[in-house]
């Protein structure tokens, strides 16, 4: 049995608290409200921030699903796993917080904004890779599947992304109330969103190797138990 | 040697459908009433059914597409077949290709079969409009089946195939569905859109290329 | 040149549960091996796997001739054919037109159907659609499809199951008359096995239990040999 590594995941863990503690104080006291939006704009940091690794989790869905195939060793599987969860919770940080901020903003929940159709379709595509485990009984199939589903989501991502943009370029919307971007203009609005950024970035690190670890402890757990059915059977 | 494969697989699978009649039936018909639940839909929300001659199309491809590609892969189950080819001493990546230009066949001549349909309840000109829009619908089915071709094979190995089939494959082709959509507008509107295209053209040689490399992971047990 | 194929203690586990386990062991592709065991013992496995349709948990097969090994898998596949009680064929084409895809798929030429389909007493048949096949003229044509390629080994998973006495018999004439490769069987049948082999591999719970040659065993030294090694209900 392997100790978890505590040295790094501790150092992690303080620098996450710290990191967050700052990021808030930065988002909801420091940065001054935007001129037009007011305090709801600043549910903006938290959005962006989450969309970023949001995004590098699912390209680390292409890269341990493509090791994986290479090497068919479980641990890649295992890895590309705990992302596309964590990448699957922080697109739906995004999806939440999008809505929330786009009521009081353009008097609507939801507006087809192409940012938001897209981190659903996103979040739609790795939805279905973590459902199709759930639904292949065998061990080896489930890996192999899922690492090909991995790598195909994962491709579209960037197509997903530019489509529905060039689609709202081709049918622009009447803007309902104020711009987007017309916010991060002060320094310390900067500020609040790289801060929220380094947050969430070091929030899916963590995330993501607590997973790992869990689906490390389980693929312990099954192979014991496989080798305790061996023992019996000798027996 | 491949050009024999892809004769191979596609005399098979249009013999097949020419006997069954299975995605024509599954398919086309499907389409049918689709389109009628779509103007009833139209019509009692107070929207110009006639204006949606693009929305029904696709609506159309979508859905009779999904359960045709299904229809397809699960015939290739019955007695075992598909394991013949996972045995066959083939390149994956010709198989894959010979798997795609029959299953491409298949649906692109369902959606060419649904331009007529189109036509006569949109009352569009088969000459101009309908004919614009050959290329973008052809395009946009072949990046449909490039996707589906693999996502069938692999939802196929589930105990629910049949509706995570969809769930999975739909959001994967939805920018090539995007740029289709965008196409057929245009050309109902009497022009061609080449930027739309382009981007098809793109699209499927990405797929194609992922599929190329992809499949042979798709041929095990 | 038939291949040598050796087994280097293979492992399969499927969810938890062991399908075969160190299973070593060598043999020419030209062997006639009967695998026996009771229902889960792992036959069915090994013959995906030696078919490089599966891979192993743990453990690896390999191929070889005398300049080496042979790792080009397309190779590999071209010398085997894989009958099992699912027959490969599609319902909605005719039995003819079954074995011209399939003679396509392996890339054989100048296959003479007629006689092919003589040999399995089904001249008259060739016009029907497979749907249409009685159970033992599906059996029969899967004969005729695997031996198409002409195969250095034949995988063979219950390949008479679902046949009655004159069609086994008749197929298995073809079998020892008509073809020269060897093959690995698995059956249930025990004297059937012991009749069509010139070795035999006894699985007890995945592992590989007992390898022996035929001409060291005599047929109730192989019975006695199963029933030790066998639970009672597997016994024909």
């Amino acid at each position: 049995m392997k100790q978890p590594s505590l040295g790094f995941d501790g150092f992690l863990m303080v620098v996450l608290i710290a990191l967050m503690q700052v990021a808030l104080i930065w988002a909801l006291v420091v940065a001054p409200a935007d001129a037009t939006q007011g305090d709801v704009q600043r549910i903006f940091y938290f959005h962006l921030g989450s969309i970023w690794p949001g995004f590098v989790a699912f390209f680390y869905v292409l890269y341990g699903s493509i090791r994986y195939l290479m090497s068919r060793d479980a641990k890649w599987d295992r890895r590309s796993y705990a992302s596309g969860q964590v990448g699957l919770a922080f697109c739906t940080i995004v999806l939440v917080t999008g809505p929330i901020w786009a009521k009081p903003t353009w008097g609507v929940w939801w507006a087809w904004d192409a940012r938001l159709t897209s981190t659903l379709l996103m979040w739609l595509i790795f939805l279905g890779y973590i459902m199709l485990r759930d639904y292949i009984d065998d061990q080896a199939k489930r890996e192999r599947l899922s690492a090909v589903l991995g790598i195909i989501g994962a491709s579209m991502v960037p197509f997903v992304y530019f489509s529905t943009r060039w689609f709202e370029v081709q049918h622009p919307k009447p803007v309902v109330m104020g711009d987007a971007d017309s916010g991060i203009k002060d320094p310390n609005m900067i500020w609040a969103l790289m801060l929220a950024l380094a947050a969430f970035t070091v929030l899916y690190v963590v995330l993501w190797r607590r997973g790992t670890e869990l689906a490390e402890a389980d693929a312990d757990l099954s192979d014991l138990r496989l080798r305790l059915s061996a023992l019996e059977d000798e027996a | 040697m491949n050009s024999n494969l892809i004769s191979l697989l596609l005399a098979k699978d249009l013999k097949r459908e020419l006997r069954s009649k299975e995605i024509f039936l599954s398919s086309f018909l499907f389409s049918l009433i689709i389109l009628c639940i779509f103007y009833f839909a139209a019509t009692s929300s107070n929207v110009d059914f006639a204006k949606l001659p693009n929305t029904a199309l696709w609506i159309c491809i979508a859905f009779s597409g999904t359960i045709g590609l299904h229809r397809t892969h699960q015939a290739e189950l019955v007695n075992g077949c598909y394991k013949a080819l996972m045995l066959a001493p083939r390149a994956a990546g010709n198989l894959y290709l010979a798997k795609y230009v029959a299953n491409f066949s298949l649906l692109g001549l369902m959606s060419l079969l649904l331009l007529p349909l189109i036509s006569l309840f949109f009352n569009l000109k088969f000459d101009t409009q309908i004919a614009m829009a050959v290329p973008g619908l052809l395009l946009g089915v072949s990046g449909f089946v490039a996707i589906g071709t693999l996502t069938v094979v692999i939802t196929a190995n589930t105990r629910i195939s049949d509706i995570l089939f969809p769930v999975i494959h739909l959001p994967l082709v939805v920018p090539v569905l995007i740029a289709a959509v965008n196409c057929t507008q245009i050309a109902f509107q009497g022009k061609f859109s080449w930027t739309g295209i382009q981007i098809l053209c793109i699209l499927n040689l990405v797929f194609l290329s992922l599929g190329y490399l992809l499949y042979e992971f798709l041929l095990e047990e | 040149m038939p291949l040598q194929v050796s087994l280097d203690h293979i492992d399969k586990v499927f969810d938890e549960t062991w399908a075969l386990k160190q299973v070593s062991s060598q043999f020419n592709m030209s062997e006639r091996i009967t695998i026996v065991g009771h229902n889960g013992a792992g036959k069915s496995t090994i013959l995906s796997i030696v078919a490089t349709i599966m891979n192993p948990t743990r453990g690896s097969v390999s191929f070889s001739n005398q300049e080496g090994v042979v790792s080009d898998r397309i190779e590999i596949r071209r010398r085997m054919s894989f009958l099992s009680h699912a027959a490969m064929m599609y319902p909605d084409l005719t039995a003819l037109e079954n074995l011209q895809f399939f003679a396509g798929l392996y890339d054989v030429k100048g296959v003479d159907y007629q006689a092919q389909l003589e040999k399995v007493g089904m001249r008259h048949a060739e016009n029907i659609l497979f749907r249409a096949c009685s159970r033992g003229m599906q059996q029969r044509l899967s004969f005729v499809r695997a031996l198409l390629a002409k195969p250095q080994l034949l995988l063979l998973d219950e390949p008479f199951s679902g046949l009655d006495h004159k069609g086994i018999q008749r197929l298995k004439s073809i079998l020892i008359d008509d073809y020269e490769g060897g093959w690995l069987l698995v059956t249930h049948d025990m004297s059937q096995g012991y009749e069509l082999a010139d070795r035999f591999w006894i699985f007890k719970r995945g592992r590989l239990a007992q390898d022996l040659k035929k001409s060291d065993v005599s047929f109730k030294q192989y019975v006695s040999l199963c029933e030790t090694n066998l639970p009672d209900e597997v016994l024909l």
